[in-house]
């Protein structure tokens, strides 16, 4: 058999590959994970190089964490809830079909599991709470939760259920247009644009007597 | 004016959500350490006959015969054009090298007659560098003067079938519409 000149090293190991110029002291340019498209990563981990999620956690982990500490109130709740998400993504990724954007199908199962989580908790609460006090709305953060996010929009969105901070975060935070909002989360469009609008005047409302406080 | 103030203000909202930068090192890598665990997700293979067994026994029948036809006037010999899986099951080895020079593709490709390199070194001319065989096996390799960098490449099957390297990365584009592969020369210390 001929022998090769040069010892050849396999590609897919987990750290990016530098791509570009090679010379030393050249400015880095992206690795070779950040120039590849979300569905091509997701071909490398089911072509059995799945190392190649990594470069899908690095790219989604920090939004979906910040949306998930918002829509739920509290930074505990939010890893949970965004690990769980990274694993069953992980687990169903050969269902996955590339005519869905996979950045879609992370969010939509991110929104669902905060829909889930915020159930369990308010069901908890409501054991724990005074007779009479209902259960609150889906994903609803207690105002006290709130405070932990540290911000004025955290502090702002106090009293707000979870489907009108869905669907102003979702539109407003992650800036992402209504048809993709709708097939996150169920909702219609029209249903989703008033939800926005309530979200906003409540949000607005309380932001200037916070700026006025 | 009052939409230059509701865009201001919903700027100062986002720069507000955004600025709210999560502590996620360590709930990333926790992330990743459970991700290790788990089980490697692979891409179901495809099952032609799948929906053969879900149908009545008459479709069956009928599926059957017609093939048995197909078979008779063909002549079977015809169903050994190619073993796609057997091209398939290649093993290619060429996915980095540390060093400009002579680099030396090699595919394993049973029951093909040809094999060609093509990349954007070559101009993707199928032409411009065929691959030889090495014996009797089923073992190809082409040796190509590469430069230091990110260069594309695919294989040529026969004179007419296109495929990437499924033992290396593939190429973000595709400028023909075929994926390619995609191989690093130089900067040892990269890897």
């Amino acid at each position: 058999m001929a022998r090769f000149p040069v010892t050849f090293r396999p590609l897919s190991g987990f750290h990016p590959v530098q791509a570009g110029d090679a010379r030393p002291g050249a400015r880095a340019g992206p690795t070779l994970q950040e120039r590849m498209t979300d569905a091509e990563l997701v071909l490398e981990v089911l072509a059995g190089r799945t190392r190649a999620y990594a470069g899908l956690v690095e790219r989604y982990h920090e939004p979906l964490l910040r949306l998930a500490r918002h829509l739920l109130g509290n930074s505990a709740d939010a890893e949970d809830v965004v690990q769980e998400t990274f694993i069953r993504a992980y687990r169903g990724l050969r269902a996955y079909r590339e005519r869905q954007t996979f950045r879609a199908w992370l969010y939509r199962i991110l929104v669902n599991r905060c829909r889930s989580a915020g159930r369990q908790r308010g069901r908890r609460e409501a054991r724990l709470a005074p007779e009479g006090l209902a259960e609150r709305e889906p994903h609803t953060p207690a105002g006290a939760s709130d405070l932990e996010l540290g911000s004025q929009l955290g502090r702002a969105m106090e009293g707000l259920d979870g489907l009108h901070r869905e669907a102003f975060l979702l539109k407003i935070g992650e800036e992402m247009d209504y048809d993709e909002i709708a097939s996150l989360t169920g909702a219609s469009v029209s249903a989703l644009k008033m939800r926005v609008k309530r979200a906003r005047d409540h949000i607005r409302a309380r932001w200037e007597k916070l700026d006025h406080a | 004016m009052l939409d230059r103030d509701e865009n201001g203000w919903l700027e100062e909202v986002r720069r507000d959500y955004r600025g709210a930068a999560p502590a996620a090192d360590d709930a990333r890598e926790r992330l990743l350490a459970r991700l290790a665990a788990e089980p490697a997700p692979r891409r179901p293979r495809a099952n032609p006959f799948r929906w053969l067994a879900q149908q009545p026994l008459s479709i069956q029948g009928a599926v059957a015969g017609v093939a048995l036809l197909v078979a008779a006037a063909s002549g079977i010999g015809a169903f050994r054009e190619i073993d796609r899986a057997a091209v398939a099951r290649h093993v290619a080895v060429a996915t980095a090298a540390p060093e400009a020079g002579t680099i030396t593709f090699a595919l394993r490709a049973p029951q093909v007659s040809s094999v060609a390199l093509v990349g954007d070194f070559n101009a993707w001319d199928p032409g411009a560098t065929p691959m030889r065989r090495q014996g009797q096996g089923d073992l190809w390799t082409a040796q190509v003067a590469l430069s230091n960098g990110l260069h594309s490449y695919a294989y040529v099957i026969d004179g007419r079938q296109w495929q990437p390297d499924p033992g290396a990365p593939l190429s973000p584009e595709a400028p023909f519409g075929v994926r390619s592969s995609v191989i690093v020369v130089g900067e040892r210390d990269a890897f």
